[in-house]
């Protein structure tokens, strides 16, 4: 109890709280850049914390987490292109909502929700970290398979209009997925001898070009570009009342989904939004507003992908097990100042450790007071000329792409996957499936070979467990939900009860 | 309408740029001081030093321990640049291909993913023939760990139920062709045992597996899981090194334990081949000064990575060595790992 | 082309695709190949699904009168696309410095975006900040070109 008053009375020296402030503008600002992700940015800007004591330089790490996980709804909503990641999501409720004038509501969404995933998964972080720190110890091969099979019937629900389309899109790119060196077998795999393919197809990379470069040519298309509304910056904000109301159970939901896959190392908030936004659609009445500019969706994918900072500092702090690639660069900050990360951190670290949760506690203040701000300078961008937009966006997309692994063949992969988008859209085959299959074939592929390598190839071990069991299970029934068979079931049982 | 809006945007732009401009103020590292102090030429400008993972990774953390004292030696900047790619194969094959060997570009160099990457695939073109190594920094010992709750407490208990149980049981490891894969081989051939090897992806994901008991044992090295072992969340039952580690005066080494095994994972510093020799001396002597350094030592310890300083040939010597057991240990099971 | 010749060729190409990573799969220790081999199998039934199901929405739209779709401009998206094509081949021979706000100018000129002289502040404002914000602060690299 002491180390958390000690903590928090470290965190409102007027420094730190500097430092706070600056890491969270940095991290909005830097999330909202397309290719500059929230583990690039703290890699980046690590150095710059050496000169302060470890303490003030983690919080201002981990603010920029926090600030880039929400930054990236801005580009997400304002110019289709996600900032990172994590806000990919985001496109499909957020752009829509600025094509219909209303991108400063948007964006009001987008912060309320972070703010709420962000003070739960704090609150989490505060309260029961050491009771759920043991969870990430109990996700191995087998339950990792039965998430990326969970994950996989997401594509299915993202598939509006034409199933067929939306399930093959998220099959190529599972396929995608499985390009490069295979870690079980030590064999590269459809690289044809290029070993610019040995680490596979960045879905970064794949992600930018899938969005963006489609976008900037949508928006020469026509003299007019798409229907421009330019959104009044009078147009309230945040949420009203009612409608803070009306979505308060998907951000929960969300916000707790976040936290849990923040918490399980190999998943983090690119996994997050899409469980999100998919367990809001599934629970929600309007299924059929999703996909068109419903703020629901925003709040719903948001919520989660800020929650996800929380928890994944929950098994980084308890056990030395970094729940996301950002907190794995965290850790490696830690050691640089001389901390060893691990499962003594809060005991032996205690003042540092607490400042850090503090830190992040008042991170999320600082992103809805700083948000409230950038938000009205950033609507600003909804007047600009499309034909101006469109060129910019390619040269941060150029330059994005080129500097995550310093090669121009990734530029040159962005591109194709920015044409090949283009062409998608132009046959109403959804690209979001292709970004989540994408994101999860190396998880199934791995998680699979290595359970069966374990059970002597037999079946039977992932339904053993009973964590991958339940997961299975309600992987089948989200397919079957999918099915005419269920409709016609629930159909019949709407009539007897009404 | 649009006139205004510019306007707008052009006092926005300023602001940003402004900003941008104290925040870079604040951002840039300082130059170290005293470069007239140097009496040969070599360095009269910053050194590139090439990364072959991403910033943050574990040879990231080795330069960032090592750059400042590294600069004060040299009396210019090193300059970090991480192409990551292929275990390191693209940031290797452009050092030794592509980059004048002048001396003002290094790499750091790991094993055993330096020689098995061209050893394992014929796509990788590069040889450590073509490199001047300079010096080895740190070796992590490669450790036999298990779950606090194993019913393995000793090395005796562990062979025991893998000689009553062969090939039975699962012991993770970070990856098909990574060093703590080419330690279980090489364990099983000095012991004539056999175990069940589960690939994992990373060091991290293979101790963890152990520590949850979803394997019963991980192949490991003693940096990455030593504040486990400390902490008591992990069971050490051996290590691969010469002598017992000061980190952990407790674990037997393999060779007290009758296994002739020592193995591990090195990290160090090499420059294309064919550098001038002034060069080559002042980064070997510089290398050499800052392993005396108090506290270079202690941030290595703190993060614990054992020093292993080797310089010059007998760097050379000790990549060679391994590159001819890691060739016939690979010849030796690749058909049965491609079954 | 028409909406299902579009189709046609969008199966064509997964097909291929499948087809070329199922046979390239042969090469691969059978724990690597299981699942793209499944993943191929899935792929080629759904390409020729999807050309099934354009065949069959062809077939109904004939009976019925479709809106016109409004016009887009082919050829500028074509010139634009052909633009980013090369600035993404010499950005890293030429280097950012003269190919950024080349690429900039060239194309507000050509989309008559705005006028020239607000093009040329717009393209060499917008370089400045992106070296700034790259290079000087993330000390990011940035293809030089000519200029390294």
């Amino acid at each position: 109890m002491n180390d958390i008053m000690m903590g928090l009375l470290n965190v409102v020296s007027p420094f730190n709280l500097l430092v706070i402030a600056a890491g969270t503008g940095l991290g909005i600002f830097v999330g909202a850049m397309p290719g500059l992700s929230a583990t690039m940015a703290i890699a980046l800007l690590l150095p710059i914390t050496f000169g302060m004591d470890p303490a003030s330089g983690i919080s201002m790490l981990a603010s920029l987490y926090l600030g880039a996980m929400y930054g990236g709804s801005i580009s997400a909503i304002l110019l289709r292109t996600p900032g990172t990641p994590a806000a990919a999501a985001t496109v499909l409720d957020g752009y829509p909502m600025a094509q219909q004038g209303r991108a400063g509501k948007a964006l009001g969404v987008s912060l309320t929700a972070s703010l709420i995933g962000g003070i739960i998964s704090s609150i989490a972080l505060l309260t029961i970290a050491p009771a759920l720190g043991k969870v990430a110890l109990s996700f191995g091969p087998v339950e990792l398979f039965a998430i990326a099979v969970l994950g996989i019937t997401i594509i299915g629900s993202l598939s509006s209009g034409s199933p067929i389309k939306g399930i093959l899109s998220g099959v190529v790119g599972l396929m995608i997925a499985l390009v490069g060196m295979d870690p079980i077998s030590g064999t590269p795999r459809f690289t044809f001898g290029q070993i610019y393919l040995f680490n596979g197809i960045s879905f970064i990379i794949a992600l930018i070009g899938l969005f963006s470069i489609p976008q900037a040519l949508r928006l020469v298309e026509k003299d007019d570009g798409l229907q421009k509304v330019a959104s009044s910056i009078k147009d309230k904000m945040l949420p009203t009342f009612k409608e803070l109301k009306s979505m308060t159970v998907t951000m929960l939901r969300s916000s707790v989904i976040g936290v849990f896959t923040g918490l399980i190392p190999g998943t983090g908030g690119d996994t997050a939004c899409w469980f999100g936004y998919n367990e809001a659609k599934r629970f929600s009445k309007e299924k059929e507003k999703f996909g068109t500019g419903h703020p629901e969706g925003v709040a719903a994918a948001e919520a989660a992908n800020n929650a996800v900072v929380g928890g994944a500092l929950i098994p980084t702090i308890t056990l030395g097990i970094p729940g996301s690639a950002a907190t794995a660069v965290l850790l490696g900050g830690l050691m640089v100042h001389g901390i060893m990360p691990g499962p003594t951190l809060m005991t032996e670290h205690s003042l540092i450790t607490y400042t850090l949760i503090w830190a992040v506690m008042l991170a999320n203040i600082f992103m809805f007071l700083e948000g409230l701000v950038l938000t009205r300078a950033a609507v600003s961008v909804t007047k600009i000329p499309n034909k101006v937009i469109a060129p910019v966006i390619v040269i941060l997309c150029v330059i994005g792409s080129f500097t995550i692994n310093n090669s121009i063949v990734d530029v040159f992969v962005m591109f194709t996957f920015g044409i090949i988008g283009y062409f998608m859209d132009k046959i109403n085959i959804p690209t979001a499936p292709m970004v989540v299959g994408m994101i999860l074939g190396m998880m199934l592929d791995n998680s699979m070979n290595q359970s069966l390598l374990m059970s002597d190839g037999s079946w039977m071990i992932f339904l053993r467990t009973p964590v991958s069991a339940i997961l299975l299970l309600i992987a089948l029934i989200s397919v079957l939900q999918a099915t005419p068979l269920f409709g016609f079931i629930k159909n019949r049982f709407k009539k007897t009860t009404i | 309408m649009f006139k205004k809006s510019l306007w707008k945007k052009a006092v926005i732009s300023g602001l940003a740029v402004s900003l941008m401009l104290t925040m870079t103020a604040c951002g840039t590292p300082n130059q170290p001081a005293g470069t007239s102090k140097v009496e040969s030429d070599y360095p009269n400008k910053p050194i590139t030093v090439l990364q072959g993972f991403a910033a943050g990774g574990g040879s990231d953390q080795l330069a960032m321990l090592t750059g400042p004292y590294l600069q004060k030696e040299l009396g210019n900047t090193l300059v970090n640049q991480y192409i990551p790619g292929a275990t390191g194969a693209i940031a290797w094959t452009q050092l030794t291909k592509q980059t004048a060997a002048d001396g003002y570009t290094l790499s750091i160099t790991n094993t055993p993913m330096l020689m098995t990457n061209y050893l394992m695939n014929t796509e990788i073109k590069y040889t450590i023939d073509e490199l001047t190594p300079i010096a080895n920094v740190v070796t992590d010992p490669g450790i036999l760990v298990v779950s606090k709750d194993s019913p393995f407490k000793t090395y005796q208990d562990y062979i025991n139920y893998v000689k009553a149980n062969p090939g039975q049981l699962t012991i993770a490891n970070s990856g098909t062709g990574g060093d703590d894969f080419f330690t279980i081989l090489q364990w099983q051939k000095a012991t004539g045992l056999s175990v069940k090897m589960i690939p994992f992806t990373g060091d991290g994901p293979s101790w963890q597996a152990a520590a949850g008991n979803k394997v019963q044992a991980s192949s490991t090295n003693l940096g990455v899981v030593y504040s486990q072992v400390k902490a008591g969340n992990l069971r050490a039952l051996a290590i691969y090194s010469e002598k017992r580690s000061d980190l952990l005066p407790d674990v037997p080494t393999a060779k007290e334990l009758g296994v002739d095994l020592v193995a591990g994972s090195s990290r160090g510093y090499s420059a294309p081949k064919g550098i001038p020799e002034n060069a080559k001396k002042k980064l070997i002597d510089s290398f050499t000064a800052i392993a005396k350094d108090p506290a270079f030592l202690k941030g290595l310890q703190d993060a614990a990575l054992p020093i292993d300083l080797k310089v010059g040939d007998e760097y050379a010597k000790y990549l060679k060595d391994q590159e001819t057991e890691f060739k016939s240990i690979w010849d030796s099971v690749n058909d049965t790992i491609q079954k | 082309m028409n909406n299902l010749a579009k189709h046609g060729l969008a199966s064509a190409i997964t097909l291929i695709l499948a087809i070329v990573l199922y046979v390239d799969s042969f090469n691969l220790p059978p724990a690597a190949a299981n699942l793209p081999r499944a993943l191929a199998w899935i792929i080629i039934v759904l390409s020729l699904a999807m050309f099934a199901e354009a065949l069959y929405k062809e077939r109904k739209k004939a009976q019925e009168n479709q809106e016109p779709k409004e016009p887009i401009l082919v050829f500028r998206v074509f010139v634009f696309a052909a633009m980013i094509a090369l600035y993404v081949a010499l950005i890293k021979p030429l280097g950012y410095f003269l190919v950024t706000p080349l690429f900039l100018i060239t194309a507000l000129a050509y989309l008559e975006a705005t006028r020239l002289w607000k093009a040329v502040l717009i393209a060499l404002s917008f370089t400045v900040f992106c070296y700034l914000l790259f290079v000087m602060f993330l000390h990011l690299p940035i293809p030089m070109g000519l200029f390294s």
